[in-house]
């Protein structure tokens, strides 16, 4: 309210709604900001799909078969001064090393120094495995068979450590 | 006077041998069988629950919680089909100011596991109707009680390898009669899925499985559309749980002509060392019948072209 000579002026806002506007305005604002503060406080990570999914029915078997075969090596391994090698394991009927009746392997499996089976695939088949042996047992797998480097003699020890181009096998 | 010093003494220490003993406690019927495969006489294996209760739905009574507190470990699945065990193991520890002695073995901790379908981050919890699965948790569980029991481990490890290769030998012997068979376009539905990990040894997908969750039946509108898909993607193989009346099965193989098989599911009936085994082989058996059927039915529609 202002005073002039001429007498009392005051001043009364229109009453156009502009008041409950900015009210509603701010409370619409407030809601969003409680929400978003909400979205980011409630945020967790997203599921990791193990890797071992993506593979396929075959590949699948061969990963749970060479799971189970690390354990009967170890075993058959333990009053030994080495591995068993892949002949012995066929024979003893163990999978992956030995298939099943009416099957074909897709895999040469081969025995490294270092404590390592390696099976790489054969045609019809895109994915090398490895089971590594040493306190316990892992399996791992990668695909690309074509980009397999060629390893000589000296360095097939290398072979049983796994670098990142490989994925190990764990459901978590 | 000697000898019957030596009365007393044998007389002193059997019930402390038969005290000695693990008590292990299991709760589903495949495992009974697993873990009494692999601890022989040398521990005594106990069934959470009696006989007879449904998996999918079981709540624990006061005499399961008092035979819980008796055990040294409990195999679980440990993925589905026994949380009803977890929720009793939160139970004793909110009793127990957090102190419940039983080891849980995990027998699923090592298993190449499969997906759950339309469910994030969940896994199919049938190991347990499988040959190369079972194995798996044969070694798991073997392992792990010999953590608890040092003296008995590589006994423990022993059976465990004699079991599963007597397993393998089984499934090798149905699997040389599909010698020859061409299993390529052969194509597979599923009620729920329960035997994805079971035909997974054998190379074979499952193209279709019906129920949209675990014992959820399909609407309508759902059924309708199962059967246009076994109709468009030429499925002739339908796998059904022996024990469980799904009616609207019988619409589906009326609707499409599909060829029904009932394999079982392991978690029915009495607790028996023998069930796994003997039920994996009526699988068996019903997986060959199947897909025998399957190519006769083929080659006939080839030879009627």
């Amino acid at each position: 309210m202002s005073v002039s000579s001429d007498g009392v002026t005051e001043w009364i806002a229109p009453d156009d709604g502009h008041r409950e506007s900015r009210w509603v305005f701010l409370t619409v604002v407030l809601i969003l900001l409680a929400g978003g503060a909400g979205l980011l406080v409630n945020q967790s990570e997203p599921v990791k799909v193990p890797a071992h999914l993506q593979l396929n029915v075959n590949e699948k078997a061969i990963l749970t078969a060479l799971r189970n075969a690390g354990d009967e090596i170890l075993f058959l391994a333990e009053n030994e001064a080495s591995l068993p090698d892949v002949s012995s394991l066929s024979q003893a009927g163990v999978p992956p090393f030995a298939v099943m009746p009416g099957q074909q392997s897709r895999y040469l499996w081969q025995r490294l120094p270092g404590g390592c089976y390696i099976g790489t695939p054969k045609a019809g088949a895109r994915i090398t495995f490895l089971l590594l042996l040493e306190n316990d047992v892992a399996v791992f797998w990668r695909s690309s068979p074509e980009t397999e480097p060629h390893h000589d003699r000296h360095d097939e020890s290398t072979r049983c450590q796994p670098d990142s181009s490989w994925q190990e096998f764990r459901n978590a | 006077m000697r000898s019957v010093w030596l009365c007393v003494c044998l007389l002193l220490s059997a019930p402390l041998n038969a005290a000695e003993k693990l008590r292990v406690g299991i709760t589903l019927h495949p495992y009974y069988s697993y873990v009494s495969n692999i601890v022989g006489d040398r521990a005594d294996v106990v069934p959470l629950v009696d006989a007879g209760f449904n998996p999918h739905s079981y709540e624990m009574q006061p005499a399961d919680l008092k035979r819980l507190l008796s055990m040294d470990a409990l195999v679980v699945n440990g993925i589905g089909h026994d949380e009803f065990a977890f929720r009793a193991i939160e139970t004793l520890q909110s009793q127990n100011n957090g102190h419940v002695s039983v080891v849980v073995i995990e027998a699923n901790a090592d298993v190449p596991l499969l997906a759950a379908p339309n469910a994030q981050g969940a896994w199919n919890p049938h190991t347990f109707v499988s040959v190369s699965a079972a194995i798996r948790q044969l070694y798991t569980i073997a392992r792990e009680l010999g953590k608890l029991d040092p003296d008995n481990a590589r006994f423990y490890r022993m059976n465990a390898i004699n079991f599963a290769r007597s397993l393998r030998g089984m499934k090798n012997h149905y699997a040389s009669q599909l010698i020859g068979l061409d299993m390529s376009d052969i194509r597979i539905a599923s009620t729920h899925n329960a035997y994805g990990y079971f035909l997974q040894e054998f190379g074979i997908g499952i193209d279709t499985v019906i129920e949209p969750a675990h014992g959820v039946e399909p609407s309508a509108g759902q059924l309708q559309q199962t059967i246009d898909r076994i109709r468009d993607a030429n499925i002739q193989l339908l796998f059904t749980e022996l024990d469980m009346d799904n009616s609207y099965v019988n619409t589906i193989e009326q609707a499409t002509g599909i060829r029904i098989f009932h394999f079982s599911h392991m978690t029915h009936g009495n607790y028996d060392i023998d069930q796994f085994r003997e039920e994996m082989e009526t699988n068996l058996q019903t997986l060959v019948q199947a897909l025998l059927t399957s190519a006769a039915a083929k080659s006939d529609s080839g030879d009627a072209l």
